[in-house]
């Protein structure tokens, strides 16, 4: 049998440690996302010269490990004389990493959606507005959920990366735990097992909701007259 | 709004896309009620002639009269034409309705959701009003009993009536058609016809591009033939099909009637 006594011994500290990646995550996805979405806008109705260095901003982004980010927004902001502290820097550079993938995949769902479904919508008389949010996003977005989802799991599962920068969250506590109770086989099987279960339920939602905007895809091919 | 000034007036229209210049100054006025189907080869422009007439692909030069307000562009006070608010140039969209070779519906909405749509965010109708008039545009077009289906449950031939039924439901002063059905299944191209026919006996103005000639000699008032972004010749149908006077007109013309002539030949084979 195995003992599980060093995780009911760290018990609380683990449950708040899991608190706080769930904290960093959601705050980390909404500003990713906000920032996906100004990318976005950016890219695709903003001067030609913003739009290149937004293209830049993204591929910088993407060519670059994610913990470089976090350990340059930890090290060397302070230098520019910005001291954010470890949780805010670790918010911010995976918001800034993140929202870069996010934005690539909503211009990939956009760009898909054919031309003529704007021109319908215009010389119906429609404001750009009323477009987007009736016609072009209720199609894009189902589309853009299975990379949204991909891309949400993987911003969840490297929080674990701030425990580097000393941010409390779960693998910062779990090592903690650790060091105090030496019993790492049990105490890293007990927060993988969490990581799993946690992003199987985000997959699961996401599932959920994918079905629900693609419900009119679904529709199609039954009747024909 | 004068009694006697056409529903659509074009003057000088040019459009050039990069080097190449597609329409090379095209006048066109359309009365009211008269119904218009410009023919001619692919590539001779009509397709960018319509989508220039409502602005969807503003010109690179010429001006557009819908009834008697300028289309698109604002007469500044130095004479010269600008550019115009983009929320006047919506309203005067709203009063031209177009249907595309490719229908174009909005794949996530409902046939009666998608002829909806435009009088509820443009016109403000309340949901009931909005719906009371897409099922009756929709029964107008013989699509009464399709109206809860996606566009994907539809054939293309139903496909475009929705179309038709959602241009119609704006209560335009002319519809533009773009090669309403070169998109369809010949034996679907009938049921469009009729719908346009049937608008066309009620006096609807319509400017339709076409490679429909037979639909053209019943329904349209004038043809106008179009060749490398030039209006060549117009006239009623039977000037334009029978006694054609300019040689790429015959030539047209005649491709079409001998490819029918063939099939009736061929029926006709015991």
């Amino acid at each position: 049998m195995i003992d599980l006594t060093p995780i009911t011994d760290h018990w609380s500290d683990l449950v708040a440690g899991f608190q706080m990646t769930l904290q960093l995550s959601a705050l980390a996805w909404g500003l990713a996302c906000l920032t996906g979405i100004g990318l976005t806008a950016l890219r695709a109705g903003g001067p030609a010269s913003v739009q290149l260095i937004v293209a830049a901003y993204v591929d910088v982004m993407r060519g670059m490990p994610s913990l470089v980010l976090i350990l340059a927004c930890f090290y060397l902001l302070p230098e520019t004389g910005l001291y954010l502290g470890s949780v805010a820097s670790g918010l911010a550079a995976l918001s800034l990493y993140y929202g870069a993938y996010m934005s690539e995949a909503m211009r990939g769902a956009l760009a898909v959606i054919p031309a003529g479904q704007w021109e319908a919508a215009t010389s119906t008389g429609l404001r750009p507005a009323t477009i987007l949010w009736r016609v072009i996003l209720p199609q894009a977005i189902g589309p853009m959920i299975p990379s949204l989802t991909g891309l949400t799991i993987g911003l969840f599962k490297e929080t674990a990366l701030l425990s580097v920068i000393s941010v409390p969250e779960f693998v910062f506590q779990a090592k903690e735990a650790i060091s105090d109770s030496y019993a790492p086989f049990q105490i890293y099987a007990f927060i993988a097992l969490v990581y799993w279960g946690t992003s199987a339920a985000i997959a699961y939602g996401a599932g959920m909701m994918e079905r629900r905007f693609n419900r009119y895809r679904a529709a199609q091919p039954a009747l024909r007259a | 709004m004068t009694e006697s000034s056409p529903a659509l007036r074009a003057e000088g229209i040019v459009k050039i896309f990069g080097a190449r210049e597609v329409l090379g100054g095209i006048d066109l006025s359309v009365g009211r009620g008269e119904v218009v189907c410009i023919v001619g080869p692919s590539g001779s422009g009509k397709s960018t002639l319509l989508r220039c007439l409502n602005w969807l692909s503003p010109p690179s030069a010429g001006a557009v009269w819908v009834g008697d307000t300028l289309l698109g562009q604002v007469r500044r006070p130095d004479g010269g034409l600008g550019p115009m608010p983009k929320r006047t140039l919506r309203q005067q969209r709203s009063r031209i309705g177009m249907v595309f070779q490719h229908f174009n519906l909005w794949p996530h909405m409902t046939a009666l959701e998608n002829v909806m749509e435009g009088p509820r965010a443009v016109h403000g109708l309340k949901a009931a009003a909005a719906r009371d008039l897409a099922m009756s545009t929709l029964t107008r077009v013989g699509l009464a009993e399709r109206v809860t289906h996606y566009p994907g449950q539809l054939s293309g031939g139903q496909q475009q009536r929705v179309a038709i039924a959602r241009a119609l439901a704006m209560q335009p002063e002319l519809l533009l058609f773009d090669e309403p059905t070169s998109a369809l299944d010949p034996e679907l191209v009938g049921e469009v016809l009729d719908v346009m026919a049937d608008l066309a006996l009620r006096h609807t103005t319509m400017i339709v591009v076409t490679h429909e000639l037979g639909f053209a000699a019943a329904a349209a008032d004038r043809i106008v033939m179009m060749d490398a972004g030039l209006i060549v010749e117009a006239g009623p149908p039977r000037q334009i099909l029978a006694a054609p006077t300019n040689v790429r007109t015959r030539d047209f013309v005649s491709r079409y009637l001998s490819r029918n002539a063939a099939l009736t030949a061929l029926t006709a084979a015991p």
